[in-house]
């Protein structure tokens, strides 16, 4: 995935969590920075696709993950995903009479 | 199918059986999304699904159409990925008799569009629910698909999963 500077002003207070991150984990702080709005862009698409606002297949795009990653992070986040109760129920009006 | 649906029923063990007894088509994104970029992430999913779509599930190319484009329009377009948009003109290109898929944001654009009526109902199944109808078709034992739905209990809703046990203690009805 390409990457393209853009300007912005961040919090005090973040930039200390970054600088914590990245001397924990032994990256440089623009890293951990990323890596911060990463995570937060990983909640946040899931949390769409959960309430029936991005598909599986559009936040994997967004994300650049495959739909078997989107899976593995909703399980690991305890994310609850899929159809709601009426579409299941719809879908099974349909699958009697389809499914033979 | 889009990818939602075929890596559920995998999980659930009942892809290949499906695929065997019906015509089940996906799209090429759905293969890419599913095959290509889960081999190359390794997710064994990818390859037993590589495997199963070899063997029994047709795979084509889907081209655009007024009428998927109409649906669509129904709702946000941009919520929805290649795979989806592409299951649904392939629903449309070979005239099928439903989608199969358990994602909330496609199924609600279908649901919205069903509701209009105005471009033709179409209709759509998920995982969850076909297991159920297999097992009350006696296609599958209850057991069978009492552990199908334990293999992705994880990955639908837990109300969809309690209600599917009930239908299945119910036999149905």
């Amino acid at each position: 995935m390409t990457k393209k500077p853009y300007p912005l002003r961040i919090p005090d207070n973040l930039l200390d969590l970054a600088e914590a991150k990245s001397k924990e984990e032994k990256v440089d702080r623009s890293t951990a920075l990323r890596q911060l709005m990463y995570e937060g862009a990983e909640q946040y698409v899931l949390e769409l696709i959960s309430e029936g606002r991005l598909s599986v297949s559009r936040g994997a795009e967004l994300l650049d993950e495959s739909v078997h990653e989107i899976y593995r992070l909703a399980r690991k986040r305890n994310i609850e995903i899929g159809a709601t109760e009426e579409q299941y129920e719809k879908g099974r009006e349909t699958a009697n009479d389809i499914i033979s | 199918m889009d990818s939602d649906g075929l890596i559920k029923l995998q999980k659930a063990g009942l892809l290949k059986l499906l695929a065997e007894r019906h015509d089940c088509l996906i799209p090429e994104a759905v293969h890419r999304e599913t095959v290509t970029r889960g081999k190359e992430e390794l997710y064994e999913d990818a390859f037993e699904i590589e495997e199963i779509v070899e063997k029994s599930i047709e795979l084509k190319k889907a081209r655009k159409s007024d009428k998927d484009k109409r649906v669509l329009s129904s709702g946000d377009p941009t919520s929805l990925g290649k795979g989806e948009k592409q299951a649904l003109r392939l629903y449309f290109q070979e005239q099928g008799d439903a989608i199969i898929s358990d994602d909330r944001t496609f199924l609600n654009l279908l649901e919205g569009n069903n509701q209009k009526s105005e471009y033709g109902e179409v209709p759509f199944i998920t995982p969850a629910s076909a297991i159920v109808a297999m097992a009350n078709k006696g296609i599958i034992s209850n057991e069978e698909a009492k552990r199908g739905l334990e293999q992705i209990k994880y990955l639908i809703r837990r109300n969809s999963y309690r209600m599917a046990l009930e239908k299945l203690d119910r036999g149905g009805e």
